[in-house]
């Protein structure tokens, strides 16, 4: 396991907001929810590789795909509503002061 | 000849046409980046040039994006239970009401269950004068005339879209009068709602969840060019009707089918998850629209060997991949609710298309989970009042229909009986 330190991106995150970020050859979708919890899992959709789910609609603790609507529970990853059925890759955060850690492989590495 | 027809005749193309109907090949083809939807020609400026259907690329996800927020949140949610539901209650409620003297009530449901999407999407695009029962029934028999006579993907890129024909005439002026009694007002009422959430003087999150005020919003910047606007919401107005209608009822064909001679059946339509697997076999059997035509860009080679020269236009047939015996077995072409499939592979086969241009009504359809969908609930609706064929109507083999798309074998209309409510309750009584 592989900690990846995002700096400074607790700070600048607000409650709700998504961000797509690419750390340790992945590329995730880093959501705040509007409790102020935060979450990360895979940014391509399940359904459709190609789209982004940064750039569709969070709700709560669901992020829902621009593309068809797809909609998945950030905590678990699980797909909640058609037309997707997989899971998403759900990755381990924790806080560090104004940090984000994402843990994808056993270093902690900076970005 | 005309001059005028002498010019049509010589700018028919010779396109090659290429059917792809593998399970696989299908799948890969809908998600081809060479495989365009942007096709047209002479009669596209009318309907649907420019259009979400008509776009690719980033264009196209851009629009989808502004679209998907009105189904976006469980958006779909609201407009099935402020719009669908009503409706179709008060226009079941309307049949049941009327018995002939044998105690029935008869309809042609396929009629009924177009009236009632109809209002659905006369509610998702905006258009306030068609939320009366006066308005809709307007609306409805103006869209049917625009559903005649507008020209399909194939007449427009073969250049054989003929504008002077009587219907599409008559498609034509359905849809000058749909713009000036319906999508004006309505667009206008949006512009001066934007005006004010502007002003201060609304908030927000009292606009209504529709096209059109999307397009007051000037959301994509492409509807700033006021007869995209009209095209776009014409396009939403006919989407999903006549093929969520034809679902329903070849559902009911294939129920109606499948409990011939086996009474005991009945009562496994009182449970919702297993109307949703009835539903999801006969999305799987029966294709509601006959290909879905693309143009290459360039030479494509399919995994299984079809190749599509480049200028050349695929279409994509999901019936015969919707009945792959290597993918649903040696009873493909069985209607089988109770059917298992291997994981990845979904029960309603390709119904809803694939890639970029996945059906945009599937979540109005199919909601989170299938049970919650329209059709679901439509049929739900239907069983409960006890439906069954009008003994009249012409019978056919359904089982030589699957697999294609045979809306001329199931015909323009579907008659269907009721018991007269006081007599539904004596008989579950």
């Amino acid at each position: 396991m592989i900690q990846h330190r995002i700096k400074g991106i607790a700070k600048s995150m607000s409650c709700g907001e998504m961000r797509r970020i690419e750390v340790g050859g992945s590329v995730i979708c880093l959501i705040r929810t509007e409790l102020g919890d935060y979450h990360a899992v895979s940014d391509a959709c399940s359904h459709e590789p190609d789209a982004s789910l940064s750039d569709g609609w969070a709700e709560g603790c669901e992020v829902e795909c621009p593309r068809h609507n797809s909609i998945f529970d950030v905590r678990t990853g699980a797909a909640l509503s058609l037309p997707a059925t997989e899971p998403l890759q759900v990755y381990p955060v924790a806080i560090e002061g104004h940090d984000i850690l994402i843990a994808i492989g056993a270093d902690t590495k900076s970005e | 000849m005309s001059e005028e027809s002498q010019s049509r005749t010589e700018d028919v193309r010779p396109i090659e046409i290429v059917e792809v109907s593998d399970f696989d090949e299908v799948r890969e083809a809908w998600k081809c980046p060479h495989l365009t939807s942007m096709l047209s020609g002479p009669g596209e400026e009318h309907f649907h040039l420019g259009t979400v259907m008509r776009l690719d690329g980033s264009e196209h996800a851009f629009r989808r994006k502004v679209m998907g927020q009105l189904l976006a949140r469980r958006g779909h949610t609201l407009f099935r239970e402020r719009w669908l539901f009503p409706t179709a209650d008060a226009a079941l409620n309307e049949v049941l009401s009327s018995p002939d003297a044998d105690g029935f009530c008869r309809v042609d449901l396929l009629h009924w269950a177009r009236r009632v999407n109809q209002q659905l999407a006369a509610a998702i695009t905006g258009l306030d004068g068609a939320t009366s029962p006066e308005g809709a029934h307007k609306l409805f028999d103006l869209m049917e005339i625009v559903l005649r006579g507008r020209p399909g993907a194939f007449s427009v890129t073969l250049g054989q879209y003929d504008e002077s024909s009587p219907d599409a005439q008559a498609a034509l002026h359905a849809k000058r009068e749909i713009v000036e009694t319906f999508y004006n007002p309505s667009l206008a009422r949006r512009r001066e709602l934007v005006e004010r959430v502007a002003a201060g003087s609304l908030a927000a999150s009292e606009l209504p969840n529709d096209l059109l005020t999307l397009i007051a919003q000037g959301a994509d910047p492409a509807w700033l060019e006021p007869a995209m606007g009209e095209r776009e919401a014409l396009f939403l107005l006919s989407a999903a009707v006549h093929t969520t209608s034809s679902s329903l009822v070849w559902t009911l064909q294939e129920i109606f089918t499948w409990i011939e001679g086996c009474p005991e059946r009945l009562k496994r339509l009182r449970d919702e998850a297993f109307i949703l697997r009835a539903a999801q076999e006969a999305l799987r059997l029966h294709p509601v629209v006959p290909g879905f035509p693309r143009g290459a860009t360039q030479d494509v080679d399919l995994q299984d060997g079809t190749h599509i020269p480049e200028g050349a236009i695929a279409v994509i047939r999901s019936g015969p991949a919707g009945t792959s015996h290597e993918v649903y077995g040696d009873t493909a072409l069985d209607y089988d609710p109770d059917r298992t499939v291997a994981a990845g592979i979904n029960r309603f086969g390709l119904a809803f298309g694939m890639g970029q241009h996945m059906c945009f009504g599937m979540p109005i359809v199919m909601g989170t989970g299938g049970v919650d969908g329209s059709l679901v609930y439509l049929l739900k609706k239907v069983l409960d009042a006890g439906v069954s064929p009008d003994p009249e109507r012409p019978t056919f083999d359904v089982t030589k229909t699957r697999g294609r798309f045979a809306t001329d074998v199931m015909g323009e209309s579907f008659p269907v009986l009721f018991p007269a409510p006081h007599r539904l309750k004596a008989d579950t009584e």
